[in-house]
C-alpha cells in the first residue's frame, strides 16, 4: 500500500507502476480551524483517514491532536472547515448524532461511568437504544427484561473482544488501570462505529499492559474498523499505524506512512526538540 | 413526593428546590378539575399532565446551567409559583385557598373517609414504588444513572442526555401531580401556605436522610421527618414555638446528614 496516494473519493491514482485503486476516506477534515480567544489550536488543519487503516495523530503536546478529536465528535464547535464523513457534513450535528452515524471516541482522561459495574458500563453504551425510554420500562416489564438480557449478553461478547469478560461484574474501580482502559475500548466498540477515535490508549500503562492493547487495537483493525490513534510513543505508532498524520501548533506538517514521517529529521526535531 | 424528588434530584442530577410548587400545581390542577364535575380518573391525569409538562418546561435551563445556577432559578421558579399561588384568585382561590374539595367515589365508597383514602394512597404509593422499581432495574434506568456519573461519558456513547433530563423531569412530574391530587384529597381545602420554600426544603430534607437514588430512601426519610412533628407534640413546647422547632430539627438534620452521612439512611450519595 502507498499511503500517499489516497484520496477523499476513492479514486484511481498513479503509483510508480501500478494502477490501483486507493482506500476510500472514511472521514475527510478539511480547513478545519479552531480558536480559543486569540490562540489558534487548530489552523486549517486538513486530513482524511482511509477507511479500515489505523491512522496515528502525532506531534508534541499543544499541537492540537484533542482538539481535532473534540472537533469531530461534536464536543467542541469549530470555527471554520469542514468534516465530512462518506461525504455527509458532520459539523453542526449533536455528539449523540455523530455517534450514530458512526464516529465513537475515547478519553484521554477515561470517563467511566464509576458507581456502575463493568458490564453495565458497556451496556449503556450499546448502539441498541431498544427499552431505553420509560414507558417500555414500565408499561412492557417483561419485555423490558429480556432486552436487557439481550443487551447484556451482547456487552458480555464485547468484553469477551477486549479480554475482560471475566471481570464484567466487578466495579470499575475494583479492575486495574490497564484493564480500564480496555473497557474504554470496549464501550467505543458498543456504539457499533465505524469509525473509533482513541485518544492516547497506551498512556500510563505497564509493559504487559501495553502489549496487551497493542494487540486489541491489532484486532480492531483486522476487524475491519477504521481508526484515528492519538499516541506519543513511537515504537508504538510503528507498531500499530497503517499511517501518520504529524501536527504541529494546529496544522498537518505531514501525512504518509510510519516509516517516511518518523525519519524525516525535520519532523523529529519538532517531536523531541534539540538533541536527538 | 419524596419518589418524585428522587428522580430529578438523586437520580438525573437536577437539584431543584421547587418541588413543593409543582405538588401544588397538581393540587390546584386536581382541585379546579374535580370541583368543575369531572371524574376522579379525568381529574387525576389533568394534575399529573400538567405537573409533567410543567417539570418539563421547567427543567430546561437545567440544562444550560451547572448545578448551583440551577438551584438559584428553582428558587426563583417557587417563588413566582408562590405568587402564582396568591394572587391568580379566579383559579387559586388567593390566600384564601380551595374548600369542599371532593373526594372521589368508586362502587358506592367514599374515599372521603380515612379508612377507604387509606387504601387509596397505599395503592397509590404500591404503584409509584413498582413503576420506580422497573424503570430503575431497567435499562433505561442504567442510562439515567450513567447521564447523572458522566454527561459527556454518555453523550459520546451517543446517549441523547437532554431527551433523558427531559424524559426523567416528565416522570418526576408525573409523581409530583400524583401527590398533588392526593394531599387535596386528603386535605379536602388547599392553600398556598402548603406549597411554599419551606416545604420544598422538608421534601428535600426527606430524600437527604431517607438517602437518594433508592426506593427504601424514598420511604424512611417521610416516614422519618413525618414522626418528627409527632415527637415533638409529646414534648411540653409552647405552641408557638412548635413551628420553629420543628423547623431547627429539620435544618440541623439535614446538616447533620449532608456533612456525615451525604448518602442517608439507606441511600446513595447525591
Amino acid at each position: 500500500m502507498n499511503p500517499n496516494v489516497i484520496t477523499s473519493g476513492g479514486t484511481f491514482v498513479e503509483s510508480p507502476g501500478v494502477r490501483t485503486q486507493a482506500p476510500t476516506a472514511l472521514l475527510v477534515v478539511e480547513g478545519l480551524t479552531k480558536n480559543f480567544g486569540g490562540f489558534r489550536v487548530l489552523d486549517a488543519t486538513t486530513f482524511s483517514l482511509p477507511e479500515g487503516q489505523v491512522t496515528c495523530l502525532v506531534g508534541p503536546n499543544g499541537a492540537g491532536k484533542t482538539t481535532a478529536f473534540d472537533c469531530i465528535t461534536g464536543f467542541l464547535k469549530s470555527d471554520a472547515g469542514s468534516i465530512r464523513l462518506r461525504g455527509d457534513e458532520l459539523i453542526g450535528l449533536g455528539r449523540s448524532d455523530i455517534v450514530r452515524r458512526g464516529v465513537a471516541r475515547s478519553f484521554q482522561n477515561l470517563r467511566l461511568f464509576e458507581e456502575m459495574s463493568v458490564v453495565d458500563n458497556v451496556i449503556v453504551c450499546l448502539a441498541d437504544e431498544t427499552g431505553n425510554d420509560p414507558l417500555t420500562a414500565v408499561f412492557r416489564p417483561f419485555y423490558s427484561a429480556a432486552v436487557l438480557r439481550r443487551k447484556r449478553e451482547k456487552a458480555l461478547a464485547i468484553l469477551e473482544q477486549v479480554e475482560l469478560a471475566h471481570k464484567a461484574e466487578d466495579h470499575v474501580t475494583q479492575i486495574s488501570f490497564g484493564q480500564q482502559k480496555l473497557l474504554c475500548i470496549a464501550r467505543v466498540l458498543a456504539t457499533d462505529a465505524k469509525l473509533l477515535l482513541l485518544d492516547e490508549p497506551t498512556s500510563g500503562l505497564s509493559a504487559t499492559a501495553l502489549d496487551n492493547m497493542v494487540k486489541v487495537i491489532g484486532r480492531l483493525s483486522a476487524s475491519g474498523k477504521t481508526l484515528l490513534v492519538v499516541e506519543h510513543n513511537t515504537r508504538i505508532v510503528r507498531d500499530i499505524a497503517d499511517r501518520i498524520v504529524f501536527m504541529h501548533q494546529g496544522r498537518v506538517l505531514a501525512e504518509g506512512d510510519p516509516q517516511t514521517v518518523l525519519d524525516r529529521s525535520d519532523l523529529v526535531e519538532i517531536y523531541f526538540g534539540g538533541g536527538h | 413526593m419524596a419518589l418524585s424528588t428522587n428522580f430529578l434530584v438523586g437520580i438525573i442530577g437536577i437539584f431543584s428546590v421547587s418541588q413543593a410548587a409543582l405538588m401544588g400545581v397538581g393540587a390546584y390542577a386536581y382541585a379546579g378539575v374535580a370541583m368543575a364535575g369531572m371524574p376522579f380518573p379525568v381529574a387525576l391525569l389533568a394534575a399529573v399532565t400538567l405537573c409533567a409538562l410543567l417539570n418539563t418546561v421547567t427543567s430546561l435551563p437545567a440544562l444550560r446551567l451547572a448545578g448551583d445556577y440551577f438551584v438559584i432559578t428553582s428558587f426563583g421558579l417557587q417563588f413566582i409559583a408562590t405568587a402564582v399561588f396568591v394572587n391568580w384568585v379566579q383559579v387559586t382561590g388567593g390566600s384564601t385557598g380551595i374548600a369542599a374539595i371532593p373526594a372521589p367515589r368508586m362502587l358506592g365508597i367514599s374515599f372521603e373517609e380515612p379508612q377507604y383514602f387509606v387504601i387509596l394512597s397505599s395503592l397509590a404509593l404500591a404503584l409509584a414504588s413498582l413503576a420506580y422499581t422497573l424503570l430503575m432495574r431497567s435499562s433505561y434506568g442504567r442510562v439515567l444513572h450513567a447521564v447523572r456519573l458522566n454527561e459527556l461519558a454518555a453523550g459520546a456513547a451517543g446517549r441523547n442526555v437532554l431527551k433523558m433530563k427531559l424524559g426523567v423531569s416528565a416522570v418526576s412530574g408525573i409523581y409530583a401531580g400524583l401527590a398533588g391530587a392526593l394531599y387535596a384529597i386528603f386535605m379536602s381545602y388547599i392553600d398556598p401556605s402548603s406549597f411554599e420554600i419551606q416545604q420544598s426544603i422538608v421534601i428535600l430534607t426527606m430524600l437527604v436522610i431517607g438517602g437518594a437514588r433508592t426506593l427504601a430512601g424514598s420511604l424512611i426519610g417521610p416516614l422519618l421527618l413525618l414522626a418528627i412533628p409527632q415527637v415533638l407534640s409529646l414534648v411540653h413546647i409552647a405552641p408557638e414555638l412548635l413551628g420553629p422547632t420543628r423547623a431547627l430539627v429539620f435544618g440541623a438534620l439535614l446538616v447533620v446528614f449532608m456533612l456525615w452521612r451525604p448518602q442517608g439512611i439507606a441511600g446513595r450519595k447525591i
